[in-house]
Parts: C-alpha cells; structure tokens; sequence
C-alpha cells in the first residue's frame, strides 16, 4: 500500500492486517489512495456490515461486521462472486442485474436501499436493510453494500409483539386472580339458594307423600322449583360474563354500543367489591357505535374501575362516577373516584408497566389499559386531582376508526426484483 | 320458637326461609342488619342466622349485639368469605358456630 499502515493514531490500526481491501485478488487497488490503516479501522470498527463490490460483482471488501454477519472470514470471500452471500433465488440472477444496470443505468437497489434477505455462511437466511451507493474509481465503478443485521431488531419486535399479548392477557388473568375469590363469593350465593331450594322441594314432596297430593303443595313445589332455576341461572350468567373476558381469544373489532360494553364492565368489577361505595353511572345517551374490541375495552374499564375502588378503599363516603360523552372526534370514558387523587411523584411513572406503583399493582394495568386504548387509535389520560379532589381517568377512544386498515396501505409497492 | 335470617343476598335469604318453612319452622328474614336491630330482641328460644358480609352495621356487629342480651338466642354464622377473612371477623368474637357457603340443608337442620 501507498503509505504507512503505523502511526494511525489509534494503535490498534497497525495490528489489523484485516484490512481486506489490501487483499485484492484482480490487481485492483482497493478504493483507490485512501486505503490506508485510517480506512481499515473505520471499516472495521463500524457497526454496520461494509461490502464493496466491483463491475463484476466481486467482493473486494469485507469488514469485520460483515464477517460476524455472515460466519465468513474476509479472506474466504474476497474475490468471489457476492452473489454466494444472498438467498440462491436471487443469487442466480444477480450478475444479470449488475450487467443490466452497466448496460441501461436502471437501477433496482442502486441508490434506493430495502430491506432484503441474505444467506449465512450455514445456509440460514436473515433479513437485513442493504443500501447500496455507487464509487466511480479510475479501475472502474465499484459498488458499496451497507448492511445493517435485521435479525434481532425483527427478533425484539416480535418478541415485543408477543411479550405485549401476553401481558395484556396476563393482566386479565391476575385481575381475575384478585378477583377470584370475589367471584367464589358471589357464585356461593346462588349455589346455597340452589341447594336450599332443592332440599326444600324435597321435603314438600316428602309431606305430600305422607297426606297425599293436594294442587296447593304441588303450586308451592313447583313455585320452590322455579326459584331454584333463577338461582341456577344466576350463577350461570356470572361464569359467562368471567368466561367472556379470560378467554385467549384474537382481537376483534366490531361496531358497539359504547354505553353497554361499559356498563357490563362496571357491572362485572362490583361484584364482591365494598358495597358501601357509592357507584354513579352518567351514560350519555345517543351515542355513536364504534369499532373497537369490547373485550379490551371492557378489560380497561374494569381495570379503572377496580383502580378507584383501591383509592377509595377505607375513606367515608366513597364515591365512583363512570360516565361517558363524546366530543368532536372521540368517544369517551371518563373513571372518577372521591379518593386522595394521584401524588405527583407518582405521576411520571404512573403508566409505566414496571415501576412499582404506589398503589397496589396499578402499574400494569395502566400500562396496559393504555396500550390497548392507543391501539384502538385514542389514548387514556389521567387528571390526577388531589387537595381534596380524586383521580380522573379518561379512555378516548376515535369515532371513526382511522387506523384499523391503514397499517397495510402504509407499504409501499415494492419492487421484487433484487 | 322462631327461625330468624339475616342475609342480604335475596336468592340465599329466600331459600333459607323456604327450608326453614319446610321443616316447619316460622321463619323471618331481614336483608340486613339495621332491619334485624328494628324489630327488636329476639326471644331466648329462637335461633338467628347471620351473614358476617352483611352492607351497613356488619354481621359481626349483630352478634356481639346479641350478646349483650340479657336472655340471648343462639346465633349461627354463615359467610362465603375466604377462610383468612371469616378468621379475622370470628376473633373479635364470643365463640359462634359457622357455617361457610355454600350451605348443607342438613348443616341448617342441625341447628333447628
């Protein structure tokens, strides 16, 4: 090479013969007089992967991102064709591209940079984002990769994916852990009126064995019997309305009434809960159907609702209000209770999922319940009151659903033909 | 001899009184312990059934109430609570039978 590869200025430089340019197998002079110790460092100290390629579609660099990216040693693939790094359906027409691109300017990938899929040394394929710039050298064009490893940033977003589905199921899950035994205790009622009822029918029946039939004792049984069946269809209903939100089940969306699915909720969450709470329900009548997932939504309410439960827990006269309203664009929920309001220390990190909230696992739910109102294009917000006020939460929620079909327009056509 | 029940929830309150009826007893219920207390002191010989989880003046509040009474009837508690909440409640208290939901016929009928 041209110039001193020591006295760089970093001391690493004059250690690192793996400035893979200076291997150069068709007498080409790398990229030209800057391919010095300066060179090899930043290629090889870059996060992305750097490949440069020449007319004829041989590899003349390969930096050490590269070689961790691909399993390859430079010295493997220097000189070869770069189509050995790309998936073999494109591999095979890759050399067509690059010779019909010299031959009509037409670019594919020149200049525009996508997202594609490259071959592992092992076979494998992972996706990486390939933007490619174009170096005229006195030897000839050269074409220079960037490539940055996808892999684990697709890794962290499914996982992310995952790891928020899971939440949000697991949020219904512990909600319903607490309430479990609010539950127990409210299908205990009408389990005892069921059997009380029974063994009551059953001693009328034993009297009408003893002095015969009369209609009055058969009314009275058959009056006992019906008693039971509201009984039994009480306890029934409590274990649908559960059933309805532990279930896995994928998010569906479909037109409600807002009024309902709230009421069901609140209906839900008081059960077992300090009767001696006051719960106003305000529901603005006449309002629009929207488009939302019922089960997430009512999930969020509920989750409000058991919030203002614990920060009335223990005070005089505690008071719920759920109402609902709409302004110009946005259907809302708003949650008040008559508690101490939300302390402003703990306001930042109030919907952050693992900070440990103040009050008693409140973080996640709101966390959580926030998602699920952002993905429903609105959001929820808090008025966290205080000196004398309580907490305010509201769900917004968009009359008209914007994003729900955007997500796939949002691509751009793609040209396939890398 | 009269069966008394006090127990808000309507379905429990109503079966009760049903069985207790069946096997002949006069029974009268309450759906709650202020409605309890306002009819005044029952007799000696009668038997109250309480609910500990009662709205209002609590189930443990009627029975130490009862007592108090000079010529106290016998009391019965029955809850659906968790086992750690009925604890917490009986504690404070004279020593009550309990009976935890959901209720034998038979378990009732022992009492009777």
């Amino acid at each position: 090479m041209h110039q001193s590869t020591t006295g760089g200025g970093d001391g690493q430089a004059g250690e690192q013969p793996a400035i893979r340019a200076d291997v150069d197998p068709g007498g080409h002079p790398g990229l030209g007089s800057v391919s010095d110790a300066r060179w090899a460092s930043i290629l090889n100290t870059a996060v992305d992967g750097i490949i440069v390629i020449d007319e004829q579609a041989r590899i003349m660099i390969f930096n050490r991102a590269c070689e961790r990216m691909f399993g390859f040693a430079a010295e493997e693939v220097v000189g070869r064709n770069v189509a050995m790094l790309m998936p073999p359906e494109h591999a095979a027409d890759h050399d067509a591209y690059v010779e019909g691109y010299m031959r009509t300017g037409h670019r594919r990938i020149i200049g525009i940079g996508r997202e594609v899929r490259a071959r592992h040394r092992d076979g494998t394929l992972f996706p990486i984002d390939l933007s490619v710039g174009e170096a005229p050298t006195p030897d000839g064009r050269q074409f220079v990769g960037i490539l940055r490893d996808l892999t684990s940033r697709k890794d962290a977003e499914r996982r992310l994916n995952e790891l928020q589905a899971d939440l949000i199921r697991l949020a219904r899950v512990s909600a319903l852990d607490e309430m479990g035994s609010a539950l127990a205790h409210e299908l205990n009622q009408p389990l005892t009126a069921i059997m009380l009822y029974l063994q009551a029918v059953g001693r009328e029946f034993a009297r009408a064995k003893e002095m015969g039939h009369t209609a009055e004792a058969d009314a009275r049984a058959d009056a006992i019997l019906e008693k039971a069946r509201r009984e039994a269809h009480r306890a029934g209903s409590i274990i649908q309305r559960i059933r309805s939100l532990v279930e896995k089940r994928a998010p569906e969306r479909k037109e409600v009434e807002l009024n309902t699915i709230v009421d069901d909720a609140v209906d839900l969450t008081i059960i077992g809960q300090d009767r001696n709470v006051t719960i106003v329900r305000d529901y603005q009548a006449g309002l629009p159907t929207l488009r939302i997932d019922p089960v997430q939504i009512q999930q969020v309410v509920v989750n409000l609702v058991r919030n203002a439960y614990e920060a009335v827990k223990g005070r005089r006269g505690g008071r719920i209000v759920v109402s609902t309203s709409q302004d110009d664009r946005h259907a809302l929920v708003a949650i008040e209770d008559s508690g101490p309001g939300i302390p402003r220390e703990v306001l930042t990190d109030l919907f952050q999922a693992f900070k440990t909230g103040k009050r008693s696992g409140m973080g996640l739910g709101l966390a959580i319940s926030r998602t699920i109102a952002q993905n429903h294009g609105g959001d929820l917000s808090v008025d966290p009151g205080g000196e004398g006020r309580g907490a305010r939460f509201v769900v917004r929620l968009p009359l008209r659903p914007q994003d729900e079909e955007r997500t796939e327009d949002d691509e751009p056509g793609e040209t396939r033909a890398d | 001899m009269r069966i008394h029940i006090v127990e808000d929830d309507f379905g429990v309150r109503d079966a009760l009184t049903e069985l207790v009826s069946a096997f002949g007893f006069a029974a009268r219920a309450y759906a709650d312990g202020e409605s309890f207390l306002r009819a005044g002191p029952p007799g000696p010989s009668d038997i109250v059934f309480v609910d500990l989880g009662l709205p209002g003046i609590s189930g443990s509040d009627v029975i130490r109430w009862l007592a108090t009474q000079a010529r106290a009837p016998r009391v019965v508690a029955i809850s659906g609570k968790p086992r750690a909440d009925i604890d917490a409640m009986l504690r404070e208290l004279p020593s009550t039978p309990l009976l935890r939901k959901p209720l034998e016929a038979d378990a009732i009928a022992a009492y009777l």
